[in-house]
């Protein structure tokens, strides 16, 4: 799979809710061949002291304007260096990296699916939303958030039931303080869908506490699940084993193996 | 490339014949494949790979790696999926690069380094080996064999005998006299040492209390460990005359000439891979460049020619 490092110019670097930035740029290279679930090594370039890239999902695609789209939260060093950054200014950009959704054979053949993400994890999903929204007859999206002003992506997922003419694309807020949407957890919700429908595939995206829940629940439904993960990188290309996940069939690497797998063959036991 | 005729930057390296001395450090560039996605790998003077032992090693849990100031701490443990793997799967493929593959050998024991070079010797694509005596990370392996001159003598002999390609000693910094381990390696017959492997090191997460790694402790590598470095190719290559790699905290052509300068023949980039996965080809052209600048011929004229 080809990829590409390309300096990129800042088209946008907003700050979208509390401690959360929207980040979009220039890269021909990347954007054309991007595909749902992939993501991208960010360099922060006037940052010698960090080593390492910041691994960011590629939220969104626009082939028209040849640029894409990332949402970061601000939580350490790096990101908050990444907020500091002004329209204009450059960055590196290694990608498209990983094996998104776009390798899950269910993409075409789900009927009634699910979507079950968590905070930042809702950036990983939205291009998946997509593709589904192509073929699917319902998508319930439950997305889950601490809190009222760090929900993301709102309007973008509601939009997605006009875009494709689709009232059975559904958006399920929910945030673990009650102050928007269903209070609780997502996986509650999900829980409560799963009760009053039947579903035959679901996607998962958030905190690994969240992620083996929601697979968990899923897998117990009776629905085929994939699930995309998050684990600490250096080298986001496959070489330096920093990343792995202990499965079924082995140990994988995320960056390269995934980070989208099938959540029948993760080691649920000694996943967290 | 704007090619310069005048400028010579191959070298014999062991009897190694390099374009240029530019390698990568073992377990930071796979086999080659990856990178070569990005761009035409056989231009370098050598691929190392990462390093392999008899058997698959399964490595450390997770957190394998930390952020450091300037660098970055590794406790991968060694994770590779072993030697028969190693002929069967990986060197056929890379085989086609067209490139110096110097091969990373791992042991937890004399015997297994030797074995383990017996398994590879079946295959014709490696060119040399590196045997890594000085990893830090596994508990009951490297970091032992590696501090004492004896065992790294006995050790080296032993991988001399069941191979007549040549074996280069990649040493641990985690010592009081690395010149020592140096003229140890002489003794058993090394070919050529690299220098340096990781440095011990530890991050502790404040809000948890915890070790940043599951291991606990790691290897620090990155621009951190280069001053580090460059004095023990400095020291290394005052009191001993085998050809040197030299390796820590590169990642410009800048940073290469002073290991160049310290005494090293060839140089290795490791953790900038990460940073930078064109950093090798920027070290290249920076070299070219250095000398044509400086009017230097041949890249070897500047081996240890730093004036003290
Ligand atoms: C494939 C992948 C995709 C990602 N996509 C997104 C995204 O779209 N949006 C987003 O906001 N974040 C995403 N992340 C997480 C993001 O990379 C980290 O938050 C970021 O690297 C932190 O850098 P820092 O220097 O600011 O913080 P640091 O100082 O390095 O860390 C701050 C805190 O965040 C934790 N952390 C750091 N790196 C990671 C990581 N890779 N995974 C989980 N926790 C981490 C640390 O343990 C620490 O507690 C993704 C991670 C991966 C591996
Ligand atoms: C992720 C990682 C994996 C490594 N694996 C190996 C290995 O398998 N064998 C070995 O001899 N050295 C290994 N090393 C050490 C490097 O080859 C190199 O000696 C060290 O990182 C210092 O160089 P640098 O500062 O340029 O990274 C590893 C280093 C890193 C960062
Ligand atoms: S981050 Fe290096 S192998 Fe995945």
């Amino acid at each position: 799979m080809k990829k590409f490092d390309e300096k990129v110019s800042i088209l946008l670097n907003d700050k979208v809710a509390k401690d959360i930035y929207k980040l979009e740029f220039v890269c021909p290279q990347i954007s054309e061949c991007a595909k749902a679930g992939q993501f991208v090594e960010v360099l922060v370039e006037a940052n010698p002291v960090c080593m390492l890239r910041v691994p960011l999902c590629i939220a969104d695609v626009d082939l028209d304007l040849h640029s894409i789209t990332l949402y970061y939260a601000v939580v350490g060093e790096s990101t908050k260096q990444l907020s500091q950054q002004n329209i204009g200014d450059g960055l590196k950009v290694l990608g498209p990296l990983g094996n998104g959704w776009q390798q899950v054979p269910q993409l075409e053949n789900a009927k009634n699916a699910m979507i079950v993400c968590g905070g930042m994890g809702a950036a990983a999903v939205y291009l998946l939303a997509h593709e589904l929204s192509k073929s699917a007859q319902s998508i319930d999206i439950v997305c889950g958030f601490a809190t009222k002003n760090k929900i993301i992506l709102k309007e973008e997922f509601e939009n997605l039931a006009l875009l494709y003419e689709n009232p059975n694309i559904k958006l399920h807020i929910c945030t673990d303080d009650g102050s928007f949407g269903f209070s609780g957890y997502n996986v509650v919700k999900m829980n409560e869908l799963l009760q009053q429908k039947t579903y035959d595939s679901c996607f998962v995206c958030g905190p690994p506490i969240m992620t083996k829940i929601a697979c968990k629940q899923a897998l117990d439904h009776g629905a085929k699940c994939f699930a995309s993960f998050e684990k600490l990188m250096a080298c986001g290309l496959g070489v330096c084993l920093g990343c792995v996940l202990q499965t079924k069939n082995g140990l994988k690497r995320v960056c390269a193996d995934g980070p989208v797998f099938d959540a029948e063959i993760i080691d649920w036991e000694n996943f967290c | 490339m704007g090619e310069n005729k005048n400028v010579d930057l191959s070298i014999n390296f062991a009897g190694i014949s390099m374009p240029n001395p530019v390698t990568v450090g073992s377990g930071t560039f796979g086999a080659g494949l990856e990178f070569n996605e990005l761009f035409d790998v056989s231009v370098l003077g050598a691929i190392t790979t990462k390093g392999v032992s008899l058997e698959a090693w399964a490595g450390n849990e997770s957190p394998r790696i930390a952020k450091a100031t300037g660098g970055m701490i590794n406790a991968i443990g060694l994770q590779n999926p072993g030697a028969s793997y190693m002929v069967e799967e990986v060197l056929p493929k890379i085989k086609d690069l067209n490139s110096n593959i110097i091969v990373n050998v791992l042991g937890k024991s004399q015997e297994e380094y030797v074995e383990t070079i017996k398994v590879l010797e079946t295959s014709d694509v490696p060119c040399a080996y590196e045997i890594n005596i000085s990893c830090p990370n596994v508990k009951s392996g490297g970091l032992s064999l590696g501090t004492d001159p004896k065992c790294v003598q006995s050790l080296v002999s032993a991988c001399k005998n069941v191979t007549n390609k040549p074996i280069i000693a990649k040493l641990t910094p985690n010592v009081t006299s690395i010149t020592e381990i140096a003229l140890a390696a002489k003794a058993g017959g090394a070919d050529a040492l690299t220098l340096i492997n990781t440095v011990a090191a530890m991050a502790i997460d404040i809000k948890t209390r915890r070790p940043k790694l599951a291991n606990v402790c790691g290897g620090l590598s990155g621009p951190a460990i280069k001053p580090i470095a460059v004095k023990a190719v400095y020291d290394v290559h005052k009191v001993c005359d085998l050809p040197i790699i030299g390796i820590g905290g590169i990642t410009c052509a800048q940073d290469a000439i002073e290991f160049i300068l310290a005494g090293a023949s060839v140089v290795s980039i490791g953790s900038a891979n990460f940073t930078n996965p064109f950093t090798t080809l920027e070290v290249i052209k920076g070299l070219e460049n250095y000398c044509i600048k400086n009017n230097i011929l041949k890249i070897s004229d500047l081996i240890g020619a730093v004036e003290v």
